[in-house]
């Protein structure tokens, strides 16, 4: 033990720590392109032999110049059993009688209907006050309800409800999920009328459609 | 079935169209005429997609709509046809998938509720090898389903379709070529 102490300490000794190798004068200063040198030489052996690059494989004559032919034929033949069926092309669906005649007077119609809903001033559906209102009035009957009555009025206890003490009871009791999963499904529908209105509202904003638009469904 | 038209004079009536359409007084007779001339193309395309004639008649409304709002806008970097098809497509996809979105539910099974449509005989009326192609598309995805109608039914060009949807021409004939071997397959099973 004692012996080994001694030989760490004698370790210890910044002279012990001395590199004693040495290199020649200017051995790294022109080592990196020694090795390249030495890479290309050893390479240069298959490299510059032209008669090993010659490939071995062959192909029949002209293959290249009719293989994408023969390719875009082969398909072809394929597709053709179909393709060539002129019965099988002929659609199964039908109009109702004067659909097209009446289509443009209809579009007129709607395209009218657009333009007076747009005169008329729009208030989003989260902004309006019966909105809230009825949020507020159905978290406030379920706490009503939920607790078997209460002395105070659905006024008063508006007027005391805020959205965390709400989500606190709510998800304070297992019992309570359901009424949650009910908010769930509210804020979906929700979320979904948002997303429909700001979708059209993006649409319409587009300056230049034919650049624009969107072909979100189409992949590969 | 319905030709791609892509002569002079369709370009040019396009751009008379386009023309009045930006003169206020103009505005609703160019229109009418937009809608009297591609009312056929846009209907048949929405409704191979779509199936039943009703839901057709709302998607084609939502994009003469879509067209009408826009139409000013439109700088003439594709041709019109590109333009309104490309709304079409899109728009009947979007159909499709909010429906799927909606009703919550898997691409069999819309892809059952369109089969009942073609079932119900309502507005069909197509022999049995006919509707058995039917049945045979609605197997695929709706992209594949909508270059096979492109293709097949319509008798587009690849590259058309290409600059209706934005894909490749190679891509394309892949996803023909795919839709194909499907549909060669079901017509051999059933």
């Amino acid at each position: 033990m004692s012996e080994e102490k001694n030989h760490k300490g004698k370790l210890d000794k910044p002279e012990m720590k001395q590199n004693i190798f040495e290199v020649p004068k200017g051995y790294f200063d022109g080592l990196a392109a020694r090795l390249n040198d030495a890479i290309a030489a050893e390479e240069s052996e298959l490299g510059e032999n032209e008669h090993l690059k010659t490939p071995v494989f062959q192909t029949p004559p002209d293959y290249f110049e009719g293989l994408s032919d023969n390719i875009m034929a082969a398909a072809e033949a394929e597709e053709s059993e179909l393709n060539d069926n002129e019965h099988l092309k002929e659609m199964p669906f039908v109009a109702p009688d004067g659909y097209f005649d009446a289509l443009s007077a209809k579009l007129d119609a709607t395209i009218t209907g657009e333009q007076e809903s747009t005169e008329t001033k729009v208030v989003p559906l989260y902004q309006k006050n019966w909105f809230k209102m009825a949020v507020a009035a159905v978290l406030v009957l379920g706490f009503f309800f939920l607790r078997g009555g209460a002395d105070e009025s659905v006024e008063t206890l508006i007027a005391k409800v805020d959205e965390e003490t709400a989500l606190e009871y709510l998800l304070e009791d297992s019992n309570n999920l359901d009424l949650l999963a009910s908010a769930d499904e509210f804020d979906t529908a929700i979320a979904e009328i948002l997303e429909e209105e700001t979708a059209d509202y993006g649409f319409d904003t587009e300056l230049n459609l034919e650049l624009d638009y969107d072909f979100e469904f189409f992949e590969q | 079935m319905q030709q791609c038209i892509s002569s002079t004079n369709q370009n040019l009536e396009d751009r008379d169209i386009l023309i009045q359409f930006k003169e206020p007084s103009g505005k609703s007779r160019a229109f009418s005429a937009l809608v009297q001339k591609y009312q056929q193309r846009m209907y048949w395309h929405i409704r191979k997609m779509v199936i039943n004639h009703e839901d057709a008649d709302d998607v084609v409304q939502e994009v003469f709509l879509k067209v009408y709002k826009n139409l000013d806008n439109f700088r003439e970097a594709s041709q019109l046809y590109t333009w309104m098809y490309r709304i079409a497509t899109n728009e009947s996809l979007t159909f499709l998938n909010k429906r799927r979105k909606r009703l919550s539910l898997g691409l069999d099974d819309i892809n059952n509720e369109l089969e009942n449509h073609l079932a119900s005989g309502t507005y069909i009326s197509g022999d049995e090898v006919q509707m058995k192609l039917q049945k045979a598309l609605l197997t695929l995805p709706d992209k594949q389903r909508l270059v096979f109608n492109m293709k097949y039914f319509d008798d587009m060009k690849y590259d058309e379709i290409s600059a209706i949807t934005g894909t490749s021409v190679g891509a394309l004939k892949a996803s023909y070529h795919l839709a194909v071997k499907k549909i060669e397959q079901y017509l051999c099973g059933h």
